[in-house]
Formats: C-alpha cells, sequence, structure tokens
C-alpha cells in the first residue's frame, strides 16, 4: 500500500476543539491510505472520533474552535489548510457524502428532484435539460422506481429506504472519486438496510468510486468492506483487510466488540461484554486508552499509548502477538 | 388458567387526518392473540411501523384499546381507568428506548427509583431507603449514584436507573420497549446481560420488543414477529429462528448483517420495496405484494394463524417449512 | 379544499359571535356605560331616560338587544352610533378601513424587506461587527416608541426643515385616496410607513437571525455544504424558507392587529382617521353600537390574516400541505 497508489491518504489527522479547560483532542493520529474502488470501513462506537474522521476530509465539522492537522492527501492535493474556494469545488463534485439520516439529511422544502439539479449544476456546465436528464438517469440508478414521477416528491412523501436513495443518487451526480458514508443504514430498517447495502456494493462497481463507509456495526462492514480499521477514543486500534481482521482479530477492543454482538446462529450463550465505558475525551488515560476496560491490561499499558504495529496487521496493542492469539481464547470461552 | 399475560384479538386503530381526502383508518394493531406464562420472555419482533409499539403499550394500557381483551395475571384490565389500574401498574411495568427521556431530569437517581414505593405505599422511610440501594446494586451501580441527577450519567447507565425504577415494586412483567437500540454495542451487551440475570433470578417475565433480532434471540424464549399489525409467526426462538416457516421471518433474518465475511454471500432472500401503508393495506395477506411465493389463495384469502408440527403458529399458506420437508407429513 | 373554507368560514363565525357577545356583556357591566343616560343628555328626568330606552329598545332583555342589534350591524345595516345620533355606524368604519389597510400594507412591505434583508445579513455575519451593529440597531427600533418617533418625523418633516429641499415634497398631514391622486396616496403615506415599520423591522430582524442560526445547525444544511454549495447559496436556497415559518407565524398575528386598530398611535400623530382612530373615539365616548362595529371589523382580520398564514405556510413548508 503505498502513497503513489491511493487515492485518499491520511496521515497523523488530528482533531482537537478548543474548551475553557483547554484543547481536547477527539482524534488522535489516524492514518490511513484509500485505495482507488475500496470500500474502506470504519467501525466504532460514539465518540470514538470515526465521525469527526471524515467530516475533516471535507473540512465540514463546521464549528469555529476546530483545529484540524496533520495531512489528508486526495489525489495528490492537500486537503487541510486548503481554502474554501478549493474545498468547495471538491465537495460534491469530486469528494461527495452520505449522511445518517435521510429524513434530515435533506432540505425540507425542496424537492428531492431539484436538490439534485442543484448539485449537478453547482459543478458541472449541463443546461437545464441535460441536467434533468442526468438527474432521472442518477434516481434509476439507484433504483427509484418510476422516477418520473418520484423526482417532484418532497422528502417527507418517500419512504426512509427511497430518501436514503434520493441521497445516494444525490452524492452520485458528478460521479465523485470517493463517497464518504457516514452511517448510511444506521436510521433504515433491518430489510431496508439490505436494500442499500447491496446498493452500495453496486455502486463501486458501477459508478467506480472508492468509498469510507463508518458505522457503529461489524455485521455492516463485514458485509461490504474491503478494508476495515477500528477507532477507539480517537485512535485507530486496528487495521486489517476484512477477511482477516474476522478470521483472526487481535485487538482486546475487537474482540470485545465482537463477543458484544448478539448472533442469529449456534448455541445461544451469555454476551462477552466489554466492562466500563469509553474514557471521556478530556480525561484519556495517558497509556492506551482502552487499558480501563481490558482483561488483558498490564503495567506497561497505563504509561504510554502502544504505537500501531505492524504484524500481522496493524494493531496498537503491546502485548506480544503470540501471547495475545492464546489470550484471545479466553474471554469468547466465558 | 396459569398464563400471566393473555391478549385475545388485540386491535388499535386511530384515524389520521390526511390532506383534503378527509380522515382514514390506521390499523396499527390488528387482531393480535398470544399470551405470556409466568417467569418466560417473549420477543416481539418487526420493522417500524410493523405496530410492535403500539401493541406494547396498548397491553401497558398507556394507550386504549379499540377492541379485544387483555387480561394480567386473571384480572382484566382493558377496561380499567385511572386508580382500578394502580394496583395492576405494580405488576407490570415498562422500560422504554429513552432513558434519559423517561427520568425526571430534576430529581435525584434516588428519588427516581423510590417514587413508585411512594405511589404504592411500600415501607416506612428506612425500609424504603434500604430497597432502593439494593435495587442499585442489583443493576450494577453504586450507593453514591443516589445523589445524582440523570444527566450525570452515561446512556447505559440511565437504562439501568430506568430498569431499577421498574423493579422496585416487584413486577411480574416487564415490557420492554427497544431498551437497548439507544446504546453502543459494547453497553448495549451489558444491559442484555443484565435484562437475562434478572429474568433469571427474579423468575420475571418480558414483553421484549426489538428490532434487532439478535438481541432478541439473546433474551427471548419465544418470539412473535409482526408484520402490518398482525402476528406472522410465534414460537419458541430455536425453531422460529433456526428455520422459519413464514416467508417474511425468512426475509427479516437474512437481511441482517453477518459479522462474518464468509457467510456475506450465502444465499438469502432479499426483499424488495418497502412495508405498505397501514392505512391502506393489501388483500389478502398482507405480506403478499413483497413475497416471493405468493399464490393466487394469497392475494384473495387472508392467512390466519395456525399450528403447525412443532407446536409454533405461523400466518401463511405456504409455510416454508412444510416445503424443506415435504416427507414428514 | 372547499371543505377546509367551509371549516374556516364556521370557525370565523363562531369567533366572531363570541367576540361580539363578549364586548357587549362587558358593556353593559361597565360602570357609567349606561346608555339610555347618555343619551338622553345632561340633567334628563326620570321619563326622558324612560323614552330614550323605549325609543332605542334599551328596556328590552339582553338577549333580545343583542339580537337586534346584530341585525342592525349585518342585515339592515342601519344601526346608529348612541353619541352622534343619527349617524350610521357601517358606513363609518367602511370609510375608515382603506386608510388603515393602505397604511398597514405598506408598512408591512417595508417591515418584511428590511427585516428579511438585516436578518440575513446578521446571520451570514454572524457574531462579527456587522451582526453586533445590526443587532443594536434592531434593539433600538424595537425600543422607540412609535408615537415619539411619529412625532419627531412631523416636527422634522412639517416642521422647521419643512421647506428645506428635502422635505419640501412632504404634503400636509392627513390621508389622500388613492383614487384621487396614487402619488399624493404615496407621498402622504409614505412617512407614516416607515414609522410604523421601525418596531417591527426591529423585531422580525432579531427573530429572522435566530431562525436562520438555529436552521444552520439542521443536518440538511451540512449537507447542502456537503454538496459544494458557497455559504451565500446554503443561506438563501437552505436555510431560508425553514426560518421564514416563524416570521409567517408572527406576521398573521402583528398584520391583523394592526388592520383591526392597533396602528392607532400612529393613525393619531399622523392624522389618519382610520379603524384605530374610530375605536379611539369610541371607546372614549363609550359609544356601544361603534365599539361593536370596530370590534367585530378588527376580528375578521385577525380570523382572515390567520387564514392567509395558513396558506403561506403550505406554499413556504410543502409539509404543512398535506397536514391540514
Amino acid at each position: 500500500m503505498s502513497d503513489s497508489q491511493a487515492l485518499l491518504s491520511v496521515r497523523d489527522l488530528s482533531v482537537s476543539f478548543r474548551t475553557r479547560g483547554g484543547l481536547i483532542r477527539a482524534v488522535d493520529g489516524v492514518s490511513f491510505d484509500v485505495l482507488p474502488q475500496q470500500i474502506f470501513g470504519i467501525v466504532g462506537e460514539s465518540g470514538s472520533g470515526k465521525s469527526l474522521t471524515i467530516l475533516s476530509i471535507l473540512n465540514l465539522i463546521g464549528d469555529p474552535n476546530v483545529i484540524i492537522a496533520g495531512s489528508i492527501r486526495f489525489a495528490g492535493q492537500e486537503l487541510v489548510g486548503a481554502p474554501a474556494p478549493v474545498m468547495r469545488s471538491i465537495r460534491g463534485n469530486k469528494i461527495a457524502m452520505i449522511f445518517q439520516d435521510p429524513m434530515t439529511a435533506l432540505t425540507p422544502v425542496h424537492t428531492i428532484g431539484a436538490q439534485i439539479i442543484e448539485q449537478i449544476r453547482q459543478h458541472r456546465q449541463l443546461s437545464a435539460a441535460a441536467a434533468h436528464q442526468r438527474m432521472l438517469d442518477l434516481l434509476d440508478a439507484v433504483g427509484i422506481p418510476d422516477p418520473r414521477q418520484t423526482f417532484r416528491r418532497y422528502p417527507h412523501e418517500l419512504s426512509g429506504g427511497q430518501r436514503q436513495r434520493a441521497v445516494i443518487a444525490m452524492a452520485l451526480s458528478c460521479d465523485p472519486a470517493l463517497l464518504l458514508a457516514d452511517e448510511p443504514t444506521t436510521a433504515l430498517d433491518v430489510t431496508v438496510q439490505a436494500q442499500i447495502l447491496d446498493l452500495i456494493r453496486d455502486l463501486r462497481i458501477k459508478f467506480g468510486s472508492s468509498i469510507i463507509l463508518i458505522t457503529h456495526n461489524l455485521g455492516v462492514v463485514a458485509e461490504v468492506a474491503d478494508q476495515v480499521a477500528v477507532m477507539y477514543s480517537g485512535r485507530i486500534v486496528e487495521q486489517a483487510n476484512t477477511a482477516d481482521l474476522f478470521a483472526n482479530p487481535s485487538h482486546p477492543y475487537s474482540w470485545g466488540l465482537l463477543g458484544s454482538m448478539p448472533v442469529l446462529d449456534g448455541p445461544r450463550k451469555r454476551l462477552a461484554a466489554i466492562p466500563g465505558l469509553p474514557p471521556a475525551l478530556d480525561h484519556r488515560p495517558p497509556g492506551c486508552a482502552f487499558a480501563p476496560r481490558c482483561h488483558f491490561v498490564r503495567a506497561a499499558c497505563e504509561t504510554t499509548p502502544p504505537p500501531l504495529r505492524a504484524a500481522p496487521h496493524p494493531v496498537a496493542c503491546i502485548i506480544d502477538e503470540h501471547e495475545r492469539t492464546s489470550l484471545r481464547m479466553e474471554p469468547l470461552e466465558q | 388458567m396459569n398464563n400471566l399475560l393473555e391478549v385475545r384479538d388485540l386491535t388499535k386503530h386511530y384515524t389520521s387526518r390526511h390532506g383534503f381526502a378527509g380522515k382514514r383508518v390506521v390499523r396499527a394493531v390488528n387482531g393480535v392473540s398470544f399470551e405470556i406464562a409466568p417467569g418466560e420472555a417473549l420477543g416481539l419482533v418487526g420493522e417500524s411501523g410493523c405496530g410492535k409499539s403500539t401493541l406494547g403499550r396498548c397491553i401497558a394500557r398507556l394507550y386504549n384499546v379499540t377492541s379485544g381483551s387483555v387480561t394480567f395475571d386473571g384480572t382484566d384490565i382493558t377496561r380499567l381507568g385511572g386508580r382500578a389500574l394502580r394496583p395492576i401498574r405494580a405488576g407490570l411495568q415498562m422500560i422504554f428506548q429513552d432513558p434519559y427521556a423517561s427520568l425526571n431530569p430534576r430529581r435525584r437517581v434516588g428519588e427516581i427509583i423510590a417514587e413508585p414505593l411512594h405511589v404504592h405505599h411500600r415501607g416506612n422511610k428506612a425500609a424504603m431507603t434500604a430497597r432502593v440501594a439494593s435495587l442499585l446494586s442489583d443493576v450494577g451501580l453504586g450507593p453514591e449514584a443516589l445523589t445524582r441527577f440523570p444527566h450525570e450519567f452515561s446512556g447505559g447507565q440511565r437504562q439501568r436507573i430506568g430498569i431499577a425504577r421498574a423493579l422496585a415494586l416487584d413486577p411480574k412483567l416487564i415490557i420492554a420497549d427497544e431498551p437497548v437500540s439507544a446504546l453502543d454495542v459494547s453497553v448495549q451487551a451489558q444491559i442484555v446481560n443484565l435484562l437475562a440475570d434478572l429474568q433469571r433470578d427474579r423468575g420475571l417475565a418480558y414483553l421484549f420488543i426489538a428490532h434487532d433480532l439478535g438481541v432478541v434471540r439473546q433474551i427471548a424464549d419465544r418470539v412473535a414477529v409482526m408484520y402490518l399489525g398482525g402476528i406472522v409467526e410465534i414460537g419458541p426462538v430455536a425453531s422460529v429462528f433456526g428455520s422459519p416457516a413464514h416467508p417474511y421471518t425468512r426475509a427479516l433474518l437474512d437481511a441482517v448483517p453477518v459479522a462474518d465475511p464468509a457467510l456475506t454471500h450465502r444465499d438469502r432472500i432479499r426483499l424488495a420495496g418497502d412495508p405498505p401503508n397501514p392505512a391502506n393495506p393489501p388483500s389478502g395477506c398482507a405480506f403478499h405484494p413483497r413475497c416471493a411465493w405468493a399464490t393466487a389463495e394469497c392475494r384473495t384469502v387472508k392467512p390466519l394463524l395456525r399450528t403447525l408440527a412443532d407446536g409454533r403458529e405461523t400466518a401463511c399458506h405456504h409455510p416454508l417449512t412444510a416445503r424443506v420437508e415435504p416427507a414428514d407429513r | 379544499m372547499l371543505s377546509a373554507i367551509i371549516r374556516r368560514l364556521i370557525h370565523m363565525i363562531a369567533v366572531l359571535f363570541g367576540i361580539s357577545v363578549l364586548v357587549f356583556l362587558i358593556f353593559f357591566a361597565t360602570p357609567g356605560a349606561n346608555p339610555a343616560a347618555r343619551i338622553a343628555g345632561r340633567n334628563a328626568s326620570p321619563q326622558t331616560i324612560a323614552r330614550v330606552e323605549r325609543q332605542f329598545g334599551l328596556n328590552k332583555p339582553l338577549p333580545v338587544q343583542y339580537g337586534l342589534m346584530m341585525k342592525k350591524l349585518f342585515i339592515t345595516q342601519n344601526l346608529t352610533s348612541f353619541v352622534n345620533l343619527g349617524e350610521k355606524v357601517v358606513p363609518q368604519v367602511f370609510r375608515a378601513a382603506p386608510i388603515t389597510l393602505s397604511l398597514v400594507t405598506g408598512a408591512a412591505v417595508i417591515w418584511i424587506g428590511f427585516a428579511v434583508l438585516i436578518g440575513l445579513l446578521a446571520a451570514a455575519f454572524r457574531d462579527t461587527l456587522i451582526d453586533r451593529i445590526l443587532m443594536i440597531l434592531s434593539l433600538i427600533g424595537i425600543s422607540m416608541p412609535v408615537f415619539w418617533v411619529a412625532t419627531m418625523a412631523n416636527l422634522i418633516t412639517q416642521g422647521q426643515f419643512h421647506h428645506s429641499w428635502l422635505f419640501s415634497w412632504v404634503p400636509p398631514l392627513g390621508y389622500v385616496p388613492f383614487n384621487t391622486s396614487p402619488l399624493g396616496w404615496f407621498k402622504a403615506l409614505i412617512i407614516p410607513w416607515f414609522t410604523l415599520a421601525i418596531l417591527y423591522i426591529g423585531l422580525y430582524a432579531r427573530v429572522l437571525r435566530a431562525a436562520l442560526i438555529e436552521t444552520m445547525q439542521e443536518d440538511y444544511i451540512r449537507t447542502a455544504r456537503a454538496k459544494g454549495l458557497s455559504e451565500r447559496q446554503v443561506l438563501m436556497h437552505h436555510a431560508l424558507r425553514s426560518a421564514m415559518i416563524g416570521i409567517v407565524t408572527l406576521f398573521g398575528l402583528d398584520f391583523g392587529a394592526l388592520v383591526g386598530g392597533g396602528a392607532l398611535l400612529t393613525e393619531v400623530v399622523f392624522g389618519l382617521q382610520g379603524i384605530g382612530y374610530l375605536t379611539y373615539q369610541a371607546l372614549e365616548t363609550l359609544d356601544l353600537p361603534m365599539i361593536l362595529a370596530t370590534v367585530i371589523y378588527a376580528s375578521v382580520f385577525v380570523v382572515m390574516s390567520n387564514a392567509v398564514v395558513d396558506i403561506l405556510y403550505a406554499v413556504i413548508d410543502p409539509r404543512a400541505r398535506q397536514a391540514r
């Protein structure tokens, strides 16, 4: 995975907020690469910094007290600190975004057709008729039935799944090279979620976009992602290709997440829940942020944050790889 | 009669104004019957709008029932109101999805948990204080929580407070409406474990309403699947989830993303479209427009719940189990 | 659609009935309001008062009196004043109404236009010097009593500066009907318009700014930014319409109240004999027929402007279209 191949290359990204109590670092030294046409999953719980990470790619955090540091290179162009007009020409054009709740993500007072056309014409010099046709094609491509009628509808007149399809159609308006999807199925019912995940899988083939998909649901990642990063308290604690991560999870937090997920087959057994709560961002422990909740914590964990170690895939844990493999079996056998 | 809760033909209709076209009747719950034995956990699953929350609230008598009956612990509570309902409430408690919205932000946790004890005149002050402390420890909170306010707690801890309040009067049945769906995965697992422990230790019965099938499987002994206001399948969790009889149950199970990339490309059925509008349900079987196995009969004749060989019931003319094992019959 | 209109009409009649009964009862419960004694004049003998009572039907039971008065007001339209004997009240109301309507409508156009402009600017430059200056100006506008502003305006434009080139066009106080001279109408009203509008510009600008800032926190604003729109486009195309909903509600109430007589102070200072002026006189002389006529006229406008607001809601917010 070299920089030259990567479509998006994030290095040492940190997102901090100025507060009365001093700087609070919500994202702390995150690095990852997204390859062309790759679906890159970021998994984490609320407060893990996963949303801030992708919002900072487009500088969309919208808080005057935020400080974004590090480097985000997109197709060779540095996005951190890029001037506003440059960011505007990238937003919705080369990098587009899909949000969690399609009900609130669309402006309630405009028809979905108008909202899609607005984005097309923002970045493309198309006639009104050509933009209209492109909008209909997009609605059709995302599986909206009867686009010629549906484009006249207002967001509240569509079902949740239809709305999310409209949001996706809008994101695809300008054939973006990268799609950022922030919990795109969390607000949806499970059968609709399955439809949307199928659609996202298709999009990569139809539109050739790379996708960063953030979610709290390991199942969603397993279904669609090629590569997965697990975030905890503002840091990536483990990163691997999807098959590897699920076959050989290596960070105790990843084990805990997997153990917390109820399964639908096999014998029913007590969930291997993680005790306690994630640390508050302004009271993050000096060492490994997961140490207070970790079964295998040792003295060294509590002093310095563990670096990402490369083998077999990047894991931020100081415990020796072989020892970890044997430890891993214990909590799961509870 | 040894059922703790018996629901017979429960129906809840309400009218909604719709444009200038006038009123429309929305059939939120349509002739639902089931029972819960003492100490039994019944899961109630379905997608949003299927009527599962409305059903739960009708049983708890937070809503008035249009028709049918609810019998709790031998008493018909369908038409009880106000004061007459009070002794029933001691035995039938509710836990809600959003613990924050259901806890008074201006009262201390100790007062919140003690309130049901006051309302029902349970014991003197010293006894109450001891009771509140023991409830807190039962749900995994320390005594320091007593004097703090709800906003000082995380979502999972608030849900623990809500559970402690529900347990204060030693109820026989708890109706839990999406109790863990607002929580993060790791915290959700803690609460699921807590609810399972409480059931085992106290012989509680649950009506456990959730859209997350995995969570329901973790808690429930039996499960009922709702679609468009009616139960389409009900039976032991192992058989309903292991070999679904109703095509909707199957589709629901198949839609759940599995945390195992090796299984993602397994053979599964995908539902197209959205659930129909409960104000304008399809003819015959409500599921037929989305069902891959629908026949002419399904389009015209509404299937009733009937018992299959293994004891579960399903409302389908052509149950999948009958197809899978045709040699058995 | 038709049923909605009928529903609203029934609603309006119910409101009018309620208000007129209330006004009627309050009047007879007011000490010193005895109309017969007033009509009969000072030191009238009991016989004279009794004759007047008979003549005006004031000796009949209250419900009958109410019915008679309503019949005269709405059907025969020959209800006469208790004070200026013989003067019919309905034509008076119809003479005063266009004056008030001209005044308030013109002021409303001005205050909405300026308030939207100021609100947008303040929201766009939120927390900068521009925002602070605009908000302080709005607060000053809200705080200045309208009669003081009006008097000041008169002093300047009618007084010592009247002959300066700046104000020599200002006509003498009073109303010029639009039919007589559109330009004269405009000249006569332009200063009263601004005087009346100042308070509402300040109020509405502040309300709109707050609504815009709240709307800018919505998820769909972030979506609009993620589309690559400029801040100006986001504000104008995505935030303004939702933020206008609160303004429309206020507008319905304020416009109705002003047309119904709330512009009294402005009317008095500028010598415009509108509804407010009429109501004021009627109240001073406790002239029941005139009070009833003006109050009923006012409530018709309040109810009507509420209906207009509902229509505006539907125009602004598609979600409101089917809910009604």
